[in-house]
């Protein structure tokens, strides 16, 4: 595997459009949670067109409530439990970078829990064709299902399988930065790191060599490299992974169930952290709740629902 | 003038149930029998035998999404060990027809069925025996793997399916006895009988197992079943087992199942290797994916750490734990209705999500685990008892008679 080494941070002139994680709200709330929402959207949609270099990806924007996130170049940490699984995030993420329609942006989709039909079938119902968009080479999508890392007779672990993924990964990467015609702006997404692991049968550095391997394709090619784990397997001995993980996320997001229980209408909450977010002025910090629905996710801060 | 006498119609008719109620129960020691009756009116979703039609129409028609496609509709009139589910899944029984209702249909083919054990009691070998029994009623191939020495012994304990004569009497005995207040509703009783009835003579999707009656042998010998000792064999000739098994059932129409007791036992040679049990269960959770077949994997997760246990967890599409209950809690018998008949408890702690986002929401996530007469396994909503009649205002007598208010409005709606 050849070393990549950490270029200048690229910066292009690529407009992520509407990509929005639509925040419904309920009718009746209150003029102070308007107003704390309607400073974070002006905020956020005027820094928006300011800075109109940036890759910048909406969460939670209708009428004028908007969190600005910036993923581009970026990593970004997806965190869930058992009881709220957080994958519903990865794929807003795929839907919001394909199906803006000024956008011309690549995913490159390494899925190691679910076969193709099933984020084919999940993500038409959000409105992407993912079909499509992979015959357009849009969407590369690597089925990692089966992905085994034991070696032979021996038992050995060899680290081969991964070696070759990221080769590939990074095939792609090149390919389509090298294309000039379009600008155009690639996301690498894994799903989920855990198996990753549990591929390698946890041999421990394989794993986090592959992940910083894909970081500095973020540097390198100002890709964004987006990551789905599991916050509470990493437990004692193997509690700095996952801090690591997290200190090297330029944004964080956190799913985790109601602290009250299982409810119908709300299914847990969302905790977004983005760090060294320069435009807006501070470290900012939102937590919201959400429900999921086929067609999309509703997200509302507590309270403001009936 | 008129909502005045609607009113005092309303309070006699609440009454006069009340009244009816706390008799029954305090002429009935057991409360659980005098529940029942109540309950398809308060909660028709709740009680298990009253609606089954309804339960079944709602899933084979998913109201969600006007262009999801049922592309099985056809093939299943063929194959009645098959239902087709939303979202394109097909379900594939657990052999208890209650937990297939809890699941919203039963497994989904494809998925990786977890259970965690309790450390002292065996109840999830009724889980097990439940899940292979049904197989082989339906001609499905079948693995099973056990740390015992002799794991071909076990399939001479599995149950056998109840004949359709031994159930009727007994259906209609509680039908008797659930129609003595809202006597209209008899219609809907009478249709849903009929229906069975007419299924009777095919092949069920799900059966009703009777717990004391061996499974015939005819069936045990029908399809090779594949018997594996986990105690001699390593955790790589396992995994060569399990994907030659499913690479020999290629066709959709028959999944195989795959059954696995207590896989991380410490008599096994590979106890100690968690990462290389983490990886099996990956490599079969991936396999059985795209084979379409189920598998159910039980585990003592008190034996592994903390963390491993979590990341069991995560592989698992559909995660339940069982758990015994003590044979003489005083404090519990008299919190729970139909205690004596109650041998463990259920939990289901995830459902799987193929082909769509969307959490499945329970509405309650413990269940317990009954044998009614003994041999047929049954599984409830824990009901708490109500409190006693004598004991003035409380919670409990309050929330009956708002429950109640419901009925009697809609009864007099209906007039």
């Amino acid at each position: 595997m050849s070393s990549p080494s950490i270029g200048a941070r690229r910066r292009r002139p690529v407009d992520w459009g509407q990509a929005s994680l639509n925040l419904t709200r309920a009718e009746n709330q209150t003029p102070f949670q308007r107003w704390r929402f309607d400073l974070e959207g002006r905020e956020g949609f005027a820094q928006k067109r300011k800075t109109n270099e940036e890759y910048c990806l909406v969460l939670t924007n209708n009428h004028s409530g908007t969190t600005l996130l910036n993923i581009g170049g970026r990593v970004l940490l997806i965190e869930d439990c058992i009881e709220t699984s957080a994958a519903f995030v990865i794929y807003h993420i795929v839907k919001c970078s394909l199906s803006s329609p000024r956008s011309s942006g690549v995913v490159i989709f390494v899925a190691l829990s679910h076969p193709f039909s099933h984020y084919d079938r999940v993500l038409r119902k959000l409105g992407c064709n993912l079909a499509v968009h992979r015959d357009n080479k849009r969407f590369i999508f690597f089925d990692m299902l089966m992905l085994e890392c034991q070696g032979g007779n021996d038992g050995n672990v060899t680290k081969d399988g991964l070696v070759e993924l990221f080769g590939k990964i990074q095939k792609e990467v090149e390919v389509i930065s090298s294309k000039q015609e379009s600008e155009r702006y690639v996301m690498v997404i894994i799903d989920d790191f855990s198996l990753i692991e549990a591929a390698v049968n946890g041999t421990s550095n394989h794993g986090s060599d592959f992940l910083h391997y894909c970081r500095t394709l973020t540097s390198e090619f100002g890709s964004s490299l987006v990551i789905l784990n599991h916050e509470d397997i990493y437990l004692g001995p193997e509690r700095p992974l996952i801090l690591q993980m997290e200190y090297f996320a330029d944004i964080l997001i956190k799913a985790q169930p109601l602290a009250t229980g299982v409810a119908a209408d709300v299914h847990g909450q969302l905790t977004v952290i983005n760090r060294n977010s320069r435009h807006l002025l501070k470290n900012s910090i939102t937590s919201f709740q959400f429900k999921l629905n086929e067609n999309g996710i509703e997200c509302f801060f507590p309270g403001t629902r009936t | 003038m008129r909502m005045l006498r609607l009113l005092k119609k309303i309070l006699e008719l609440d009454f006069a149930l009340r009244g009816l109620l706390i008799t029954s129960i305090s002429s009935n020691r057991n409360c659980s029998q005098a529940l029942p009756h109540v309950q398809p009116f308060l909660n028709p979703a709740v009680e298990s035998r009253s609606v089954p039609q309804a339960v079944m129409a709602a899933i084979k028609v998913p109201s969600s999404g006007s262009f999801s496609r049922n592309p099985l509709v056809g093939s299943t009139s063929q194959n009645p060990a098959l239902k087709p589910g939303p979202n394109g899944s097909v379900f594939i029984s657990s052999g208890i027809p209650d937990l297939d209702k809890i699941l919203g249909g039963g497994f989904c083919l494809g998925s990786l069925i977890m259970v965690m054990e309790d450390p002292e009691a065996p109840h999830h070998m009724l889980l097990l025996r439940n899940f292979m029994a049904q197989g082989l009623v339906q001609n499905q191939p079948l693995l099973y793997a056990s740390p015992s020495k002799d794991p071909r012994a076990f399939l001479g304990t599995l149950p056998s399916p109840m004949l359709s004569q031994d159930n009727k009497p007994h259906d209609r005995v509680e039908q008797d006895k659930g129609l003595r207040i809202a006597w209209q509703y008899k219609k809907y009783f009478e249709e849903g009988e009929q229906t069975l009835d007419n299924r009777d003579n095919k092949l069920e999707y799900c059966n009703d197992f009777d717990l004391r009656k061996p499974l015939e042998r005819h069936i045990l010998t029908r399809k090779p079943i594949e018997c594996i000792s986990m105690e001699d064999s390593t955790i790589d000739s396992l995994r060569e087992r399990c994907s030659k098994f499913l690479a020999q059932n290629p066709s959709k129409s028959c999944a195989g199942r795959i059954a696995i007791q207590s896989f991380c036992a410490p008599q096994l040679e590979y106890f100690n290797k968690d990462w290389d049990m983490v990886s099996f269960i990956k490599s079969l959770k991936g396999m059985i994916r795209s084979s379409d077949a189920v598998a159910m994997i039980t585990f003592p997760h008190s034996l592994l750490s903390t963390s491993f246990s979590k990341r069991w967890q995560h592989l698992a599409d559909i995660l339940l734990s069982v758990r015994a209950i003590p044979d003489d809690d005083k404090e519990l018998a008299n919190l729970l209705t139909g205690y004596q008949e109650m041998v463990g408890l259920l939990n289901v702690h995830k459902v799987a999500r193929i082909n769509t986002q969307v959490p499945f929401v329970l509405e309650a996530s413990t269940f317990s685990i009954k044998l009614r007469k003994r041999r047929s396994l049954v599984l409830e909503c824990i009901n708490q008892a109500p409190v006693d009649g004598s004991s003035g205002i409380s919670y409990g007598t309050s929330a009956w008679s708002s429950e109640l208010f419901i009925i009697s409005f809609g009864m007099d709606n209906g007039c």
